[in-house]
């Protein structure tokens, strides 16, 4: 039996994919070999252009990974840890120092530095590992039940480290059962089951590549609203009432703006219009609903 | 500097271990030196010394190193410096050298008091080939620990372990065929070594060298398959020759290097075709690997992916195969009266044992090709000692040697039917390992 099979996927640069699936989906092998440690029976993997499977040490350089039972060098101090991984990165000797101090800063290490790693606490140890996991600065970052045993907070402040990391360019695949946890950051869904990959898409629902997706809602009921909106330019209406809509619109922040100003100048009584986020729970549901109807 | 080098540093030479290590060796050594009457203050420090070199660098250094790799399982870290952007050659130097770190800063301090002491022994022992001999024989037993521990990482923990008690051995081992040379007298004695003579000592610091250069590869070549760095599989087969040469060049002169080399090239490759399927796992999906990549065309990758134990069963053939003509004028030096039925096993056996180990190699596919394999290794070497003495000697008790010799068709006495039976029950264990195997992973994977 295969752990995992006809596994095929591209990742754009800069997002975030949330990696979900059952218990026994194949999730935790499919980063393995996503970051050179197992090697698949077929199949090719490339990061950053570079084969993973001819080249594993080159493309160590571009990668990070955290496992889900990952260990620290307790004897160590924090900074010995953190210049340990850089080190084995192979990060410049001169810039070390540099590095360590970065992601110490990064991680709200940076008054712990001189601590044994084996008196940090669960969520600092944590925290330590993903900053060995992203010290040499990686393109892509892989992470497995990265806030597994985490407190609330600890993990509110993950989530804006992801979301950080994304911002500066970084793409990242995380693999979570918190799925309210992954909502927070998350740009895409890979969804895998039984070893497939049942599905891979952007978590902007209805809304294609290059469009906003937007919720609409007003004072009052407009029997003319599906009308209206239609005949706007660059919307596309992806669901609609008479006192609700989700559209799509073509454009960036500019053609949103101009769009509000549009449908109050046509008296529409606009109570509520904002950007939406697909609701990652709803989605993952409605992904494997069909196949435990099936099963 | 090499990064494990830095974090064995950070880890093992802290300032309080530096400076209590020569601190208690002084006074140890200040103790011994002081006490006793026999010779001078110097030459009581030898024995002491020996013997602190030997615990502090072979024994503690030997299960530094061997526990170095099953320390980072345990600690779960060893996906991180699998992880590394470092090549095998960096692990290896780092592992190799950073792991016994403080065991080297301690012997090395024995080491250089026992040529200190050996100085003021005259004509006892050669200071320099001795210390040559203790430090390539110190590197020879850490990478073959280094090595064994990589792989053993993936078996169960237990086994790793009693690997590791089992490595502690070899040192003694080693020092019982160190022994010889030195209280013999040392650079007194000479060896012939294809045709040519050396003195033991020196002799056996150089062999000592060679040996440590081959483990220090083969710590390099587990490197390799540990970091996913794909190699082809000419080592191991290249160490058995080595081994097989440099034991032929020992044989007597008379005997001819051809037969030496024939008959050392087939005992090296089958001991360590029965070292690696036992050393190195050999699984089902191993095995799949090899079939998929062969199926597709891909001779190199099916290659990179084959087990030890192969590549060493082949040349094992080979010597059997050219054992007859090698032997062929065996009569002009083996003085026998019934030269016919020892020439015919002389030439046939190494045949038959070839077929045995093709066979014991099946059995352990066999078993890893369970569909939950579990003790596969143990459960190959309980079915081996049925094979090769259990049932036999059973079957002789009982009244039944004529059934015996078809189990262990070397209780025949005759080459030509050992080879014939165990050829037999190899192809029987290779057809019930074979249809095993596909039964449960041969199948085309679901698309």
């Amino acid at each position: 039996m295969r752990a995992l099979s006809g596994v095929s996927f591209e990742l754009n640069r800069g997002t975030v994919t949330a990696l979900v699936g059952p218990n026994g989906a194949g999730k935790t092998t499919l980063l393995r070999c996503l970051a050179g440690l197992d090697a698949p029976l077929e199949g090719a993997i490339e990061v950053a252009g570079i084969d993973v499977l001819e080249s594993p040490r080159e493309a160590h350089r571009k990668l990070g990974y955290l496992s889900d039972f990952f260990g620290v060098y307790e004897a160590l101090t924090v900074a010995q840890c953190l210049a340990h991984a850089a080190a084995m990165q192979g990060a410049a000797p001169g810039r070390v120092a540099e590095s360590v101090r970065r992601t110490a800063l990064r991680l709200g290490l940076s008054d712990r530095l001189g601590q044994a790693a084996g008196t940090l606490s669960r969520g600092l140890r944590q925290r330590l590992a993903i900053g060995q996991a992203l010290i040499h600065g990686p393109e892509l970052l892989l992470l497995d039940e990265p806030a597994a045993g985490l407190d609330p907070e600890a993990r509110h402040a993950l989530a804006a480290l992801f979301r950080a990391l994304q911002d500066e360019g970084m793409t990242l695949v995380v693999s979570s059962h918190i799925l309210a946890e992954l909502d927070e950051y998350s740009t895409h869904m890979l969804v895998i089951r039984g070893g497939e990959v049942v599905e891979h898409r952007a978590l902007e629902g209805g809304a294609g590549p290059g469009e906003r997706r937007l919720r609409l809602r007003l004072a009052a009921p407009r029997a003319d609203l599906v009308a209206t909106l239609g005949a706007l330019p660059g919307v596309r209406v992806v669901e609609a009432g008479d006192r609700e809509a989700v559209i799509a619109l073509a454009g960036d922040e500019a053609a949103q703006s101009a769009l509000l100003a549009t449908l109050l100048a046509s008296g529409l009584p606009v109570a509520e219009f904002a950007a939406e986020r697909e609701n990652l729970h709803d989605s993952y549901l409605r992904t494997v609903r069909p196949g435990e109807e099936r099963a | 500097m090499n990064p494990e080098l830095r974090r064995y540093a950070w880890l093992e030479m802290g300032l309080h271990r530096r400076i209590a290590a020569p601190a208690v060796l002084l006074l140890v050594f200040a103790l011994f030196a002081s006490g006793g009457d026999d010779g001078s203050w110097r030459e009581r420090l030898y024995g002491p010394a020996s013997v602190l070199t030997f615990v502090i660098l072979f024994l503690w250094g030997t299960h530094l190193t061997a526990e170095s790799v099953a320390e980072e399982v345990r600690e779960r870290t060893w996906d991180l410096q699998r992880l590394s952007a470092l090549g095998p050659g960096e692990m290896t130097v780092g592992k190799l050298l950073g792991a016994p770190m403080f065991a080297w800063y301690a012997g090395g301090m024995c080491l250089a008091t026992m040529a200190f002491a050996a100085a003021a022994l005259p004509g006892r022992v050669s200071v320099g080939w001795t210390v040559l001999a203790t430090i390539a024989g110190a590197v020879f037993v850490h990478a073959t620990a280094l090595a064994a521990s990589l792989q053993a990482v993936h078996r169960e923990s237990r086994a790793s372990r009693r690997l590791g008690v089992a490595l502690l051995l070899l040192p003694v081992l080693l020092l019982m065929w160190v022994g010889p040379f030195i209280d013999r007298g040392g650079t007194a004695k000479a060896l012939s070594w294809f045709g040519m003579r050396f003195e033991r000592l020196p002799f056996f610091a150089v062999s000592m060298v060679a040996f440590a250069g081959w483990a220090v590869f083969g710590a390099y070549r587990s490197f390799c398959r540990e970091l996913q760095v794909r190699t082809r599989p000419w080592a191991w087969p290249a160490f058995s020759l080595w081994v097989a040469a440099w034991a032929a060049g020992l044989a007597p002169p008379d005997i001819g290097f051809a037969r030496a080399f024939t008959v050392t090239g087939l005992l090296a490759c089958l001991v360590a075709t029965y070292v690696a399927l036992f050393t190195d796992p050999t699984t089902a999906m191993k095995v799949r690997r090899v079939a998929t990549a062969w199926a597709r065309g891909d001779r190199r990758r099916a290659l990179e992916e084959l087990p030890l134990w192969p590549t060493s069963l082949a040349p094992a053939f080979a010597f059997a195969l050219a054992a007859p003509f090698a032997f062929a004028g065996v009569r002009e030096w083996l003085d026998l009266p019934d030269w016919k039925a020892i020439g015919d096993f002389a030439t046939r056996a190494p045949l038959a044992l070839a077929f045995a180990a093709a066979r014991d190699g099946a059995i352990l596919v066999f078993f890893a090709s369970a569909a939950k394999p579990r003790r596969v290794e143990g459960a190959t070497i309980l079915y081996l000692a049925l094979l090769w003495w259990v049932i036999p000697g059973l079957l002789a008790v009982a009244g039944l040697a004529s059934v015996a010799q078809f189990v262990n068709p070397f209780l025949t006495g005759s080459g030509t039917t050992a080879a014939v039976v165990m050829g037999a029950q190899a192809a029987l264990a290779i057809g019930l390992a074979a249809s095993r195997w596909r039964g449960n992973y041969g199948r085309p994977a679901p698309r």
